[in-house]
């Protein structure tokens, strides 16, 4: 054993105070603020200094502070952003990003600042081209950049933000976001800021293998490391009587038979089904304790043939016993011989194979959890990066069988973006959580960047053959789409659900195809499992049918514009039944492409074009049309289609005597910025200044029961309990106030905060009210005291949001690089609650959309089974000079059964982006690719060459 | 079980070597980005001392002496890239460094941290390749040449201290990067010069290839796609893509020189 050194004490001035420490030689200066001195502003976001998360200044430059090491700092000067806000007010930088909407979740906010302000340090007035490559080592997955370079301009140039006067805080308005101050000034609470007295840390042991038996677990060399608390493996999980995560979505096959396999023990037992599969836990004093007894747990495998492409899973070894061909389901939708009738008449069929590239949602924020357990009223707590606290207490109660609900609270504290991969309950949480109650001591994992490659759900992946049969007037007769479905090794939470309910019902998109059959396989692969990401099953769907209606138009020769047109689903037609089980219940489709045609320019195209010729460059203009179903969705269809779930929301109102209120909502905010809108629709109901609301979100014990945040439905459905609540507060306020005013309730008239008697004078204050609500001393006898209304509000239909998106390309035929000229997104969320969200939504969503189009694309070795696109260095993201240049607008119908007639906005980009920017490309080099169209698989298209 | 290294600043190169005398496995720290990674993958784990070279002032420094470029082994990126004697002298050079990474990279990173770190296809290596430096080392003095045809894994556990490089001036030079967009690293680059003697010679990197020196002749026979050992070499494992993008690289820089000479 090597000689140990006791670290020797280093001194540094940290925000400005010096500071004498003990610091260990390899301990990194990321580690050292936020373990050791506490400041949690600067965050981790991967392993490999791609992120810049973590971005601090050393002597007033900008570093990566996870790519030094703190012995590194000694005897200088360490800035963080806790130090940027000088008694409390935001520095010109920090509310310009406030005032730009330049933030969503906040996690990578801070070091984004630092890097800014040390850019406009050196220079402070860069142009366009200096803030592109001055910003370009900091990720930001929410904000699509645009916002970030818009607050930038307002530093830099003479660019106003766009109004966002605080003193309208009603629907419709912009005012600058409630919880950004928080993130621009580093308090923000994310779950790995989270540390407790007593902290142990896990880590877990993986599979490297693809596939592989487990022969035998020797832990005795991790149990004999000093510090290490305890080494579980699956077996002792099992015994333990802990039950396996399943999918919450039963999808029977079209022959009636139940979908079979997929269960995922929550730590492997018998054998491993993907690289990263957890088949055992180390729990220690340390992480890095932890870390190195891991590596020294002894795993005999003995491999077995492996199989990772969904094509091929059929015939590939089985990795569930009761899928013997790895088959989960074959499902179907539509009518199969109405759809084969319309193709023998049809005049016209385009057939078409396309794959839907597999992705990783990369939330800048890892996965992480802490979990807790109170010895003395015996409950359990669960600090975790969870999109929906209530579903993970409910399977983690009742699946897993870890505690009885009311002895179990999740928190979901500030949390870094999600894109669904932080809906599903995964077994890292619930490993944490009993290994507390084992231990009784807290129990905490973040995740490593390389870990969420391995183990975060991915998206997509499908392959898919899909039919469209025209008559002779281009008038779209019938459409067929047979997809293969990659599962992954097992079901993730929502697994079974997104390639079937809301792909099959999103393929009618917004024409009036007669005749629609989809049928699905879904299958295992020796791949991380798949589920719900940014659009889930949507973005398949429509990208399968712009795409194949784009086809058709060259085919016929006709314009694709016209083609669509042709087709689409008149305003006079709804509600409209499509053929795939939905009823549409308003829209207004060519009004939006009206409006994109319009802003994109189209008739100039021809000279736009010919003038890139002129340049040796081809253009190309893509449009893509779309109608999806969100705002996840009546219980009856969630009954339906085989979840043990309702898809309501709820919300309470709580006024105080004082008369501020506490909103209370079962939904979830990790960047969505509820903490603004849902206040600006309180604010709207009872003449309140948001200030005057707290929205409280996230906590199992402090808010009703809630189904979560994703697919688009937190205003739609949460929104919506929030008036039918507001609209019980009003009801119970005018008796209160009929009391006050002596007359009848049915007299009291209730306008903008003021209720009054009859047409009279006579009225009363909303603050009046909250008062006399609390202090109920000459109350009548069946007068009740207190103001606080709970709601849970179940929607009738789902919301259909609607829009026309256009991309206008120029590649370099030389290079294959692909310029975007031209984003233009119009879009028909009904009514706006908040414009400036939105639109930071519509940047988002392009954003990912354009990245799966452009850069993304998880690869698999065929021959080993690992993950080749395993880092941030490895697999591209979008980067700030990325960010198109975008044209965005609104039509606006109205949501017809939800109070605030608004529609999701969230996945819309996502959705719609991916099937534009590729029919601009295949119409700018006249032959389709598959996506991600790289520079070199365009160029070798152009050049006809192989690799 | 391994035991947490020491760290030492020495403040001189005999301090430095002295601590080196006594270790039983040393490694050498400039910016510590490679070496932080590397730590984190647990390749060091055997490491018994971290020597930081930030504290000799030997190390630092940029200066041209008659037709050498010296520029002292902790100089960073950032530095390189915004110095004026660079952009007088090489601005080419200067180009390169302001292409690496990100900014926060480049004010950590050094010339001689990319030198050291033992990757193969760090972008500094195809300026000094291509132009003949010399490295100065506590060793003594070696070409780039020389050095790069080493074994990339035993320049990584050198137990020598970079000092400065010595790269000749040329008339003039380009530096052309084709970036992976994930990474930032360079797939494929090329950095061409006209030397004083008007010859021009040059380096090919890339992260699927060894820096590859080309001469007069090499680069005819890229330009002229013509069949020579090298390009069949450089295509078999660049593949069509990044071989095209060489390809167009080698026509730029050679139309770039030929304005640069003009007298």
């Amino acid at each position: 054993m090597a000689q140990h050194h006791s670290p020797r004490e280093m001194e540094l001035v940290v925000n400005g105070k010096t500071i004498r420490r003990r610091v260990g030689a390899t301990t990194t200066l990321i580690d050292f603020l936020r373990d050791d001195l506490h400041l949690t502003g600067s965050h981790v976001g991967c392993d490999t200094g791609q992120c810049g998360a973590c971005t601090v200044h050393l002597d007033g430059r900008s570093v990566k502070a996870c790519t030094m090491l703190a012995r590194q700092a000694e005897q200088k000067t360490v800035t963080t952003i806790e130090a940027l806000a000088q008694g409390g007010a935001l520095n010109p930088l920090q509310d310009a990003f406030r005032r730009c909407h330049a933030l969503q979740c906040g996690f990578c906010t801070p070091g984004m600042i630092m890097r800014a302000s040390d850019l406009l340090t050196q220079n402070p007035a860069p142009g366009e081209d200096e803030i592109l490559a001055g910003l370009k080592g900091n990720l930001c997955r929410c904000t699509g950049y645009e916002n970030i370079l818009r607050a930038m301009r307002t530093i830099t140039t003479d660019e106003k933000p766009v109004d966002t006067s605080a003193s309208d805080c009603g629907i419709g308005a912009s005012p600058p976001r409630r919880e950004d101050r928080r993130f621009l000034t580093g308090t923000g609470r994310f779950t790995a800021d989270i540390s407790f007295h007593d902290q142990a840390f896990a880590v877990f042991v993986r599979s490297p293998h693809a596939h592989a038996r487990i022969l035998n677990i020797d832990s005795a060399p991790a149990k004999a490391i000093p510090g290490v608390l305890a080494v579980y493996t699956g077996k002792d999980v099992q015994q333990a009587g802990l039950g396996s995560l399943r999918c919450g979505w039963q999808v029977t096959s079209k022959d009636g038979t139940a979908m079979r396999g997929g269960e995922r023990p929550i730590l492997a037992t018998d054998k491993v089904r993907f690289q990263g599969d957890a088949l055992a836990v180390v729990i220690a004093d340390s992480l890095e304790i932890a870390e190195r007894a891991a590596q020294a747990v002894i795993v005999e495998f003995d491999r077995l043939d492996h199989n990772v492409d969904p094509a091929r899973a059929r015939t590939a070894r089985p990795l569930h016993q009761d899928a013997s061909d790895n088959r989960c389901f074959t499902w179907a939708l539509g009518d199969e011989a109405g759809v084969e009738r319309a193709f023998n008449k049809a005049a016209h069929i385009t057939t078409l194979t396309l794959r839907n590239n597999r992705l990783i949602p990369n939330a800048i924020e890892p996965r992480a959890a802490n979990a807790t357990f109170d010895l003395g009223d015996e409950k359990l707590t669960l600090y975790t990066t969870s999109q929906n606290p209530h579903m993970a207490r409910r399977v983690i109660s009742e699946t897993v069988n870890l505690a009885p609900e009311h002895k179990l609270r999740v928190v979901s504290p500030d949390v870094g973006g999600g894109f669904g991969s932080k809906i599903f309950i995964y077994p890292e949480e619930c490993v944490c959580l009993w290994s507390a109650k084992q231990l009784g001591r807290p129990v905490k994992w973040v995740a490593r960047r390389s870990e969420s490659f391995l183990t975060d759900a991915h998206g997509r992946d499908h392959v898919s053959t899909v039919r469209l049969g025209l008559d002779a007037d281009g008038r779209f007769t019938g459409l067929s789409v047979k997809t293969t479905a990659n599962l992954g090794a097992y079901l993730s939470t929502f697994a079974a659900f997104v390639p079937t309910f809301v792909y099959g019902t999103a393929l009618a998109g917004p024409y009036k195809t007669p005749a629609i059959y989809c049928e699905v396989d879904g299958v295992y692969t020796n791949t991380a499992p798949v589920d719900a990401y940014r659009g889930a099953g949507r973005p398949e769907a429509v990208y399968l049918l712009e795409t194949v209606i784009d086809q058709a138009a060259r085919d016929l020769g006709m314009d694709p514009v016209e083609l669509r047109r042709r087709n689409l689903i008149s305003t006079n037609s709804f509600p409209y039944q499509t053929p795939v089980a939905l009823e549409y219940d308003n829209g207004d489709y060519e009004r939006h492409l009206d409006a994109a045609l319009d802003l994109v320019d189209y008739k100039g195209f021809a000279e736009r074009r010919r003038q890139s010729q002129m340049k040796g460059r081809r253009r190309g203009i893509g449009v893509s049309c779309f109608v999806e179903a969100c705002g996840i969705a009546p219980s009856a269809v969630a009954a339906a289609v085989g979840a043990d779930v309702g898809l309501w929301e709820s919300a309470s109102l709580r006024f105080s005597p004082s008369g501020t209120l506490q909103l209370m909502t079962g939904s979830h905010s990790h960047g969505q910025g509820h903490e603004t809108t849902f206040a600006q629709i309180a604010a709207d109901m009872f003449a309140m200044n948001i200030e005057d609301i707290d929205v409280i979100h996230g906590d199992t014990d402090k808010t009703p029961m809630g189904m979560g945040t994703y697919g688009s439905r937190s205003l739609a459905v949460g929104g919506a309990a929030i008036v039918k609540a507001g609209e019980k507060i009003i009801a119970k306020a005018k008796i209160i106030a009929s009391h006050l005013l002596d007359t009848a309730p049915e007299d009291v008239a209730y306008e903008a905060g003021v209720f009054r008697a009859g047409t009279g004078n006579r009225t009363c204050a909303l603050q009046e009210i909250t008062h006399a609500a609390y202090v109920p001393h000459d109350y009548p006898p069946d007068l009740e005291p207190g103001l606080e209304e709970t709601v849970f509000f179940d929607p009738e239909n789902f919301s259909y949001p609607s829009g026309t998106h256009i991309c206008e390309v120029e590649i370099e035929p030389t290079t294959g690089d692909v310029s975007i000229e031209a984003y233009v997104a119009v879009d028909d969320f009904g009514q706006i609650v908040n414009p400036q969200i939105v639109e930071g939504q519509v940047h988002g969503g392009v954003l990912q959309g354009l990245g799966q189009a452009l850069m993304e694309e998880a690869i698999y070795d065929q021959e080993t089974g690992s993950l080749i696109t395993d880092s941030l260095r490895t697999y591209a993201l979008p980067q700030i000079h990325d960010t198109p240049p975008f044209t965005i607008a609104n039509t606006s119908t109205p949501c017809t059964h939800n109070p605030l007639r608004a529609k999701g906005c969230g996945e819309a980009g996502a959705i719609a982006a991916p099937p534009a920017i590729m029919n601009a490309i295949t119409n700018a080099i006249e032959v389709r690719i598959d996506m991600p169209a790289t520079p070199d698989k365009i160029w070798r298209t152009i050049h006809k060459s192989e690799p | 079980m391994t035991a947490e290294p020491e760290y030492h600043r020495p403040d001189s190169l005999d301090a430095a070597q002295a601590i080196t005398d006594q270790s039983a496995h040393p490694v050498y720290i400039a910016g510590g980005q490679d070496l932080t990674l590397r730590l984190r993958r647990g390749e060091l784990t055997a490491v018994s001392d971290i020597i930081s070279l930030e504290g000799i002032a030997d190390l630092y420094g940029i200066s041209r002496r008659d037709d050498v470029l010296r520029i002292g082994a902790m100089e960073t990126h950032d530095t390189v890239a915004n110095s004026d004697v660079v952009k007088l002298t090489i601005p080419a050079l200067a180009d390169l460094a302001q292409s690496i990474g990100d900014q926060q990279i480049r004010i950590r990173g050094t010339i001689g941290g990319a030198i050291m770190a033992g990757i193969d296809h760090a972008d500094s290596h195809a300026a000094l390749l291509g132009l003949g430096a010399i490295l100065t080392s506590s060793e003594g003095e070696i070409t780039s040449a020389d050095f790069l045809s080493g074994e990339s894994q035993r320049r990584a556990s050198s137990s020598s201290v970079l000092l400065s490089v010595d790269i000749p001036i040329p008339q003039g030079a380009v530096f052309l990067k084709h970036a992976n967009r994930a990474g930032g690293y360079s797939e494929v680059a090329l950095f061409l010069a006209r030397m004083a003697d008007n010859c021009r010679q040059g380096a090919i990197i890339g992260d699927v290839i060894k820096p590859e020196f080309i001469d007069e002749t090499d680069i005819a026979a890229l330009a002229n796609d013509a069949g020579s050992e090298l390009n069949d070499r450089l295509v078999s494992r660049l593949g069509s893509y990044r071989s095209a993008r060489l390809k167009s690289f080698i026509d730029d820089a050679l139309g770039a020189l030929c304005a640069n000479a003009a007298p």
